[in-house]
Parts: C-alpha cells; structure tokens; sequence
C-alpha cells in the first residue's frame, strides 16, 4: 500500500488515527503502541504477505542481539556480539538484495556461470536493516537501552517509514510510543501534519508524476537525442526524483505527526546547495547522517591518523557503500563514487580556503548533481555513457523530434512550478513550521488535496521512485 | 561530511491558539461539500449516459467493452470475434450470422489498440467467464503484431471479478483518475450514440461498431497512413502462436482473417515485409491446425468501402461479414459437414 493510493488516504490512515485516538482516550497505555504495531504490520503484509517473516525474523534476531549484548556481558563479549549482530544484518542484505548482482559480476570475469533463484527483496529491506544497524551501534555504545520487543518491533515497522525511512533512530522514537512529546496540543500536531501530508502528496502526484513521462522514455535510451533532449531528460529526473522522495518524507513525516510521533525531516531544499557537502546536508539527510556517523567516522578512524588523504578514501568508501546500498547495480556504486569523489574535491577545497562566486558554485553544484543522476536512474552504464555523451553540445544542438513524441503540453505547468519551487519560496519544512489552524490554512490543504486527487491514479508514474530501494 | 540542518518547528512560537477544532471543521466541510458536489455529478453522468467505464485499463474502449460484455451475464456464445479494433469495425454481426444457416449466437470482444498478446490474455479471461465458444474469430493486421503499448493490462486481476459482476471498491482504489474520468466524460456520451467518429463505442447488439463514415469526411493522415514493418515485435508472432495452440487444445477452432486493404496504401507499403508478415502468420496456423482466411485477396474493395488506411466503413464490413459468414457456414465447429472453407483452400 502506497502512501498515495486511495486505500491508504480513504481508509487505511483514517481507521489507523480512529482507533488510536479512542485508545489514548480510553485504552491503556500499551494499547495505542499495540494498535500501531497491529497497524504497522497489516500496512507491511498487505504488500504480500510472505514479506512479513523477512520483517518480523529481522526485528526478533536484532532484539535479542541488543539483549544480548547488554545482559551483563564483559565488553570484549559485548563487541563480539556487536560484530556479530552488524554481521547478521549485513549478511541479511547481501544475500536477500545482492547475492545474484555480485556472482552476476564474478561472471563477467569470467568465473562460473551461478544464478540463484530471482525473488524480489522484501518491501523496505535496506531501510529497516539500516535502522537496526543504528540500533545495535547505538546500543552497543550505551546511547541507548535494549528495547521491549514491543517497542523494538514498533520502532522497525512504523507505517509512515518502513518502506522509504527516513532512517530512525531508537532513543529519538520510542520514548514517543508511551508518551507525547510535542509542546502543541495532539489536535494541532494532527492539522499541522495533516497539512504536511497534503503539500508531500502534492508533490509528488502533482509534481513529480509530471515529470515521469519523459523521464522515462529519455532513459530507455539516448541514441538519437539532441543536446538539448539530453539535458531536458537528465533535468527532468533530477526533478522527478527530488520531489518524489521529498513529497515521500513530507508525507511520512506528517502522517507520524498526526499519529503524535516526531520522525527527522529528510530534506531541506537540496537544489539551493553551493556545494556537496553542502547537498548531503540537505538531500536525504537521515542517510547523510547515517553515512557521517555508521560509515564515514568508524572507517576514518580504521585508517588512522585524519589526514586529508585518509577522510577522501574513508568518503570515497562510505559513499561507495551508500551507492550500492540503493540498489544492486554498478550505475549506483558510480553514483555514489562520484558523490565521494565531489564530497573529497570539496574537502580540499575548503581545507585550503579557495573561494568561489556563489552564483558559480551553485551551478557547478546543480550541474555535477544533475549528471550523477544520470547514472542514477540509467539502465545501465551504455546508456548513462551515452546519455553523458548527448549533454556535451555536438552537431544536433537544438532537435525536438525524439522529445515532441513524449512531452505533454497539459504537464508543462506543473513541471514549471516544480522548477521555480525547488530553487525559490518557502521549503514544505518552512510552511509546515509556520502553519497555523486557520480556516485559510483548512482552505489549503483542502485546495492540495483536491488538485492532488485530480492526477492520483493517471498514469504514468504511481510509485514512489525510493520504495524500489 | 555536513551534518544534517533540522528545521523544526519552533513549538512555543508556533503554539497556535486552540482552533485545531476550527481548522478541522472547515476542512471536513470542505470536503463533504465536494463529496456532494461529486456525487451529484456523478448521478447526473449516470443519467446522461456520461458516465465512463470502470477504469479497469487506461484505455477506455477496452473498458466500455468490458462492461458491455459484463452485461450479458454468463450467456454462452458460438462464436467469438476477438482482436483489436479491426474486429470491431470490420464486423457487422447481423449480416455475418445471416450467412450461418444453424444460427449461432455471437460476441465481439475486440477492443482497440489490443495486440495479439493481449488479444490472447482477455480472451481467456472471457472464457472463464462465458465458457468455451466453438469458434473464435479474429481480424489480423500487422498493427496487432507491435510491441505491447503497456496502456493496457488485459492480465489485470480485476477483470474476473469484473466480468463476473462483482462489485470491487479496490478496483476504483487502485485505477481511479479524476482527470481521466473528466477528460472522458466529456465525449463519452458522444462516443456511445454516434458511429461518425474512429473513436466510435457505439456498439450494435453484438459489440461490433460498423463505421458511418467515408472519403472525404475522414482524417486525411488516417487515409493516407502507411504501415512501417519495423514496428513488428516477434514476441506476437509467438502469442498468436500460443493462442492458436491453447485453442485447438481445447478443441475450439481459431479463424484468422486478413482484411481487404485499400489498393492505394497496397502499393505504398513495403511488398516484401508484408509477404513475409503473411506467410509467417499462415505458417503458424498451418502449424497449429487452426484456418486462415485472406479476403485481401478475394474480396476487392474499392475507397467508399473504407474509413481510413485499413479500417472499414458500414459498407465494408456488410462486404466483409457476408464474405466471412458464407465461410464460416462451411467450418466443422459450426455445422455437421466438414467442409473447408474455399478460399481457405486456395490460400493453401
């Protein structure tokens, strides 16, 4: 069940918020966790059914390891049983999501012939193994206590992230299960994220959707396009990407709002930064935050003492990892080496004080973004090759023909307020922020949610590009 | 590495007064209001015969077929005539069944735009529902033998429950637009009542729509359109094969027609491509012991018999359904003689 589908806007997310309000009302205190636990996981199952055993052995194994780790043991054993419980998890992902990838690549060297039988991984897998990675670090590191299996379980399968995150961390959620943390009252947290909800589903149907028609027939493939077809096709997913996975984060975080929850916000208008580093701390922000703290400082700190070179190759390895984390391909280990390489490239840069004219370094920003994308969504490495190679201006400067076939007039307008909102206005973080219960601000979401029900269920695009990671 | 830069909501600045209450109602009076306002539209489509299809594909001719066939309620039926929109034009039931001495009885399931692959899917999906006819008949052109344009999902698995007369509220969940349920009512009513369009959904009483329309009232790049063979997916070439293969397991005899075609768009195509699109087609059935029938050949249309490059007017599909029915008179599954039709034989 998507986010976006009626099922979830008509009845699932109402019934959920029914019953929970009743229970804060009149059950006890566990009730309402228990209901959102029941919730959370009919939310899971309804995606198939023989996912939910992936979920719940992974939520039951990373419990009793935290229990483990923490039930008296010396410390020697305490890291042992850490290593073991990273190991686990690491194992999980590798042989759900990456076993036939990386003996598909032992092939191409020409090693045997091996494949295993193809199963679509379980809905959400890298996000909640990421999760429990945290949680066993954090555990390990005394940041946090071991959880009930009733809040273990809850804090790992919460509706509102499970399938895209943002990544969570336990002592920042589960306190929130039991008790309501926000200084508003639960009637204002619910209008300001029911108004959060209906500008990330805006977004995202609104926006996003009106970007995927000619995404998707640009990428499947390059050969006859102009230099201008290129760059329309590689901007047009740079787009489609930001607010579909922005309008994804808005509307997890207002549905966790609405249920009393307070989850970390993903991304703070990514598009303005004037520099990489600068863009990891606005783009997907809970996963540049696991970077910075599960991968980047533990692998900095194996090589050593900090020098310039060992931070570019602990980056470069981090965002190696975190290229393969979306998904088994080589187009995304690229994308992220090409984040490290830029995130390397501005270390040094900083660390000897050049400085650049800010319109300047925007748009070297936006460009080198623009381009990793493309590796990003390609099929695969030709057609990213070819892509790249169409962007450099060649004797077809200015052609339409392959592009006049795809492009929708009827989308142009909101492809046009997509462009301005990602660089200009207020952030949907910003009008969240500001929001106020008003019958104006009643008015608006209604005005979102109506102009939102207009594109829901057109075609083309109905998923949320992050639910496939 | 930059840390994340959270904006959070200030909460003591932001301690709005206590008007969630206000902010709720006006929202759910809001939204009541547009549910009536909805509803009412919708009544008053219903009762304008405005009202488009259960949006079980994207494209609405499939749809309306689909509920039209829904409406006839499990009967069993002699004859199917299934495949794209060449089937629904180019058929006049009541004169083809007039050529059939035993009088059997007869639905067309075509829909535009179908491939013969998912010609193959929806006509097994009928046949769950309606069971197995004796004889499916289908008018083949090399437009049906392109890759899948992904509008539709013959495969979907509502269509069972839909044929069946269940009523799915997922289904709606799932597929509803509101810009596509707009754009459509707009024309729907005009589509249902009026054959002078290609996009014509005026079915006769078998699901045929014979076209009132001729040259010059015609869309000239329709008239003049000529078929490009490199557009031709091999992966059809197997479904028709699969098909004729299912059908004659099941002991249900498949009749493949190929159309007339104007003389003009004859002498523009590529004759090699097309020879060859022929006899891969005829190979296949041949193999499958399934019938060909080539009106191209026997039956010579002239331009007041069209309404565009391939598709037939009213006039054409009287010529073709009575050239058909005087030959499917003579199939095995419809009568008790055994006689090959005559111009299947010549094709041979």
């Amino acid at each position: 069940m998507a986010l976006n589908s009626f099922l979830f806007l008509l009845l699932f997310l109402p019934a959920v918020l029914i019953v929970q309000v009743l229970l804060q009302k009149y059950g006890g205190r566990q009730w309402p966790e228990v209901w959102l636990l029941a919730a959370s996981l009919s939310f899971y199952g309804f995606e198939g059914f023989a996912q939910l055993p992936f979920l719940i052995g992974s939520i039951v194994c990373n419990w009793w390891i935290a229990r483990m780790m923490v039930s008296g043991a010396g410390e020697i054993r305490r890291k042992w049983i850490l290593q073991i419980g990273l190991t686990v998890n690491i194992a999980f992902l590798c042989v759900i999501k990456y076993a036939n990838f990386v003996l598909g690549s032992v092939a191409a060297l020409h090693g045997p012939q091996i494949t295993l039988p193809h199963w679509g991984p379980p809905l959400g897998i890298s996000f909640f193994t990421l999760t429990q990675i945290m949680y066993l670090v954090d555990t390990y590191q005394g940041l946090n206590q071991p959880n009930s299996l009733l809040d273990h379980a809850t804090l790992v399968s919460l509706f509102p992230y499970i399938t895209a995150g943002p990544l969570v961390r336990s002592r920042k959620i589960v306190p929130q299960f039991t008790k309501f943390q926000f200084e508003e009252s639960r009637s204002e947290r619910g209008c300001r994220g029911l108004y959060l909800f209906s500008i990330g589903l805006a977004k995202k149907v609104v926006i996003a959707d009106s970007f995927a028609r000619i995404v998707d027939a640009g990428f499947a493939s390059m050969k006859y396009s102009s230099t201008l077809e290129a760059w329309v096709y590689t901007l047009s997913f740079t787009f489609q990407i930001y607010f579909d996975f922005s309008g994804y984060s808005d509307m997890a975080q207002g549905a966790a709002w609405m249920l009393g929850i307070d989850i970390p916000q993903n991304f703070d208008a990514p598009y303005r930064s004037r520099s990489i580093t600068d863009f990891w701390g606005r783009w997907h922000i809970s996963l540049s935050n696991f970077i910075t703290d599960y991968l980047y400082t533990p692998i900095l700190r194996s090589l050593g003492r900090a020098t310039l070179a060992t931070s570019a190759i602990a980056i470069l390895i981090a965002m190696g990892i975190v290229g393969l984390w979306h998904g088994p391909a080589w187009t995304f280990v690229i994308f992220g080496l090409l984040h490290g390489l830029g995130l390397a490239t501005n270390q040094v840069w900083k660390k000897r004080k050049l400085k650049m004219t800010g319109w300047l370094a925007w748009t070297l920003t936006f460009a080198f973004v623009n381009i990793a994308f493309c590796f990003f969504r390609s099929p695969s490495i030709p057609i990213a090759l070819d892509l790249l190679k169409a962007m450099v201006p060649q004797r077809d400067l200015f052609g339409v023909d392959a592009i006049r076939g795809i492009f929708s007039w009827a989308d142009a307008p909101r492809m046009a307020i997509g462009v301005v909102a990602a660089f200009a206005f207020q952030t949907s973080s910003e009008m969240a922020a500001s929001f106020r219960p008003t019958r104006m601000a009643a008015g608006v979401t209604f005005a979102l949610i109506v102009i939102s029900w207009f594109f829901m269920g057109s075609s083309p695009a109905k998923q949320f590009i992050y639910r496939g990671f | 590495m930059a840390s994340s830069k959270q904006i959070r909501p200030s909460v003591t600045a932001l301690a709005a007064p206590a008007s969630a209450g206000t902010y709720f109602q006006t929202l759910i009076g809001l939204l009541v209001a547009f549910g009536m306002l909805c509803a009412g539209l919708l009544i008053y489509a219903n009762r304008d015969g405005e009202l488009p299809p259960a949006p079980l594909t994207a494209e609405v001719s499939f749809n309306e077929k689909a509920q039209f066939i829904r409406s006839m309620d499990g009967r069993n039926f002699d004859i199917i005539a299934a495949g794209s929109s060449l089937a629904v034009n180019d058929l006049t039931s009541d004169v083809l069944l007039e050529e059939i001495p035993s009088h059997p009885s007869l639905i067309n399931i075509a829909a535009f735009g179908l491939r013969v692959s998912e010609t193959r899917l929806w006509l097994n999906h009928v046949m769950r529902r309606f069971g197995n006819p004796k004889l499916v008949v289908t008018i083949l052109s090399p437009q049906d033998f392109q890759a899948e344009s992904g509008w539709y999902e013959p495969a979907d698995p509502f269509l069972d429950g839909y044929l069946a007369g269940k009523f799915q509220p997922s289904l709606y969940f799932d597929n509803f637009s509101l810009v596509t349920f707009m754009n459509l009512s707009w024309h729907m009513k005009q589509d249902r009542t009026s054959r002078r369009a290609y996009s014509s959904l005026d079915f006769d009483r078998d699901g045929g729509v014979p076209l009132d329309m001729g040259f010059p009232n015609v869309d000239i790049s329709r008239w003049n359109y000529v078929f490009h063979y490199s557009m031709m997916d091999d992966g059809q070439y197997k479904a028709l094969d699969r098909m004729a293969g299912e059908l004659k397991s099941n002991g249900i005899s498949l009749v493949c027609v190929f159309p007339p075609t104007r003389r003009a768009g004859r002498a523009r195509e590529n004759a090699v491509e097309a020879e060859k699109y022929r006899s891969r087609v005829a190979e296949i059935l041949k193999k499958n012991g399934q019938t060909l029938i080539n009106l191209d050949i026997t039956l010579d249309l002239d331009d007041s018999h069209f309404a565009d490059y391939i598709h037939l007017n009213a006039r054409g599909a009287q010529a073709v359904s009575q050239a058909l029915g005087r030959d499917l008179a003579s199939m095995t599954a419809l009568t008790t003689n055994s006689v090959v039709p005559r111009r299947l034989e010549e094709h041979r």
